[in-house]
């Protein structure tokens, strides 16, 4: 897919999906730059990609904040002389029923999820426009749709997939596209850190296809969106999650 | 995208959006088998795609929803290659007519061609994929179904479309088969040629992308869902609508 000599800049790459995400970019002829808030990550996964020959950046900072938003779009536009793809991939979980859930939880989730997300996508947004040609791809979640101890992290990729029609709508007459991908359960740290085994096996047992995805499915979608092809595709959002968006069997937590 | 040395039957064929669809499969590198109604431009598009090993590819004259002629599509790419990896199907009658002054005979039509011929391609391709344990089937519906001023008959067997591809997606999730579904907006179609400008002016005002799709485009939609990549991806629509089911529908 059509994705050669294009600039992306990808956020939270330093691990699970968004890495993935970066290393198929650059795989497929994209230079990358490859953010996290994690620097030694950013720095890990984008010497790697160079190491394999690919041509990648590493650009530490925190998408809710608004000069370290701006600085990796700076950067992407110094080094490589233009952006043309943003994934915004960086997002945290803080899981707990409603009544467990704290003021701080629903405000980190908020401010990495969706905040980030805003940020990022309006410091892009200046020089794609300037270009007349931009690709934002936004990972979302399947869970905003709704489901158990998920009160923030719904509400905030629930936000991402409303802010996602509106950027469509805004940049379209200017070669611009929005597109979410929502992944369903995907094998990564954060499937794991915020579920205890035995949710894990719960979850397990909730997926239609009886296993987890894998980055790479999210990748594949992400490619699909950032591609010269996907030109006529705005303000859509994917399931990438083995069909538990179609119906799922609901397993309540005792 | 890996459909290369893949097999896909393609139902439908007739339409530029159903040939674009068919080029891009096989530019890819499947096999293509090809049903439809029209003998001419059968003939053509089956010269058009050779491949390495073949001199055009294998076509069959059918009409949509019959299960005859269905069977026969399969027995073709069976008899052909063997197998059967992809099924599109890629009907798309329109009627833009409200449902009050469509003639009855023709609401039996627009049911046949949008609904019946899908529902007969899957049924048979799922039981020649589910032994086999590997399928992509692929419908190709329209944003219509979301909301419009007008064509009640046809959004209804498109709607349609969107159920089917649901449910069937988990009737055969365990079988290593997906379903999925691409719902084009305003396509550059001989239809929209026809339309007076004004009126496609007016047509892409309610939408982002102000210009109308390529064929191609509504083709590259289908080979993402058809490639072996798209694994974890069933009982999805893909609008590719310049955006139109945002702006316009305030739906999906
Ligand atoms: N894993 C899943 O099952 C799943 C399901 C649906 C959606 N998602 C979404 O996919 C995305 C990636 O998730 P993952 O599973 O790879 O998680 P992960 O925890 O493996 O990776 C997330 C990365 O984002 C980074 N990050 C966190 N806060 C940041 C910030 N403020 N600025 C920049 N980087 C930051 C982290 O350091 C980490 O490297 C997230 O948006 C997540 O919500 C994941």
């Amino acid at each position: 897919m059509g994705i050669e000599g294009r600039v992306a800049a990808v956020t939270g790459a330093g691990s699970g999906i968004g890495e993935c995400i970066a290393r198929t970019l650059a795989e497929h002829g994209a230079a990358v730059v490859v953010n996290d808030v994690a620097a030694e990550s950013a720095c890990r996964v984008s010497e790697d990609i160079v190491r394999a020959g690919g041509k990648a950046l590493a650009v530490s900072g925190s998408v809710a904040q608004p000069e370290q938003a701006e600085r990796m779009v700076r950067q992407a536009v110094d080094t490589y002389g233009r952006l043309d793809v943003l994934v915004n991939n960086a997002g945290i979980g803080r899981n707990a029923a409603l009544q467990r859930l704290t003021e701080a939880d629903w405000d980190a989730v908020l401010n990495v999820n969706l905040k980030g997300v805003f940020l990022c996508s309006q410091a892009a947004a200046r020089v794609m426009r300037e270009q007349r040609y931009g690709r934002i791809v936004n990972i979302a979640s399947r869970a905003w749709l709704g489901w158990y101890g998920q009160t923030n992290y719904a509400a905030s990729k629930g936000g991402v997939v409303s802010l996602t029609r509106t950027l469509a709508i805004e940049l379209g007459g200017r070669g611009i596209t929005a597109n979410c991908v929502a992944p369903g359960q995907i094998e990564t740290q954060l499937t794991y850190k915020e579920n205890p085994p035995e949710v894990v096996e719960r979850l397990l047992k909730a997926q239609p296809t009886g296993s987890f995805g894998k980055p790479e499915d999210i990748a594949w979608a992400t490619l699909f969106f950032a591609s010269d092809e996907a030109a006529y595709v705005t303000g859509q959002t994917l399931y990438v999650c083995g069909g538990k968006s179609i119906f799922a069997r609901p397993d309540p937590p005792a | 995208m890996s459909v290369a040395g893949r097999v896909a039957v393609i139902g439908g064929v007739g339409g530029v959006v159903s040939e674009a669809i068919a080029r891009c499969l096989a530019q890819a590198g499947a096999e293509v088998v090809v049903g439809g109604e029209e003998p001419s431009r059968l003939r053509s598009l089956s010269d058009e795609l050779r491949s390495r090993d073949r001199a055009n590819a294998p076509a069959v004259r059918m009409v949509p929803g019959d299960a005859a002629g269905t069977e026969e599509l399969m027995q073709t790419a069976l008899d052909a290659f063997g197998r059967i990896d992809i099924a599109v199907s890629a009907w798309e009658r329109h009627c833009g007519r409200p449902l009050a002054r469509t003639e009855s005979a023709d609401v039996e039509r627009i049911v046949e061609a949008n609904l019946l011929g899908p529902l007969q391609l899957s049924r048979a391709a799922a039981r020649v994929m589910q032994p086999a344990g590997y399928g992509r089937i692929v419908h190709l519906s329209s944003r219509a179904w979301l909301g419009g001023e007008t064509g009640a008959a046809f959004a209804a067997a498109e709607a349609g479309l969107v159920g089917l591809t649901r449910v069937l997606a988990w009737e055969l999730v365990r079988d290593g088969i997906t379903v999925n579904c691409v719902a084009p907006g305003v396509v550059d179609t001989e239809d929209l040629r026809r339309l007076p400008p004004d009126e496609v002016e007016d047509l892409l005002r309610l939408q982002p992308v102000r210009r109308p799709g390529a064929p191609e485009e509504v083709g590259q939609a289908v080979l993402f869902f058809a490639a072996d990549e798209s694994r974890y991806i069933t009982g999805q629509t893909l609008y590719v609508c310049g955006g139109k089911s945002a702006l316009s529908s305030l739906t999906a």
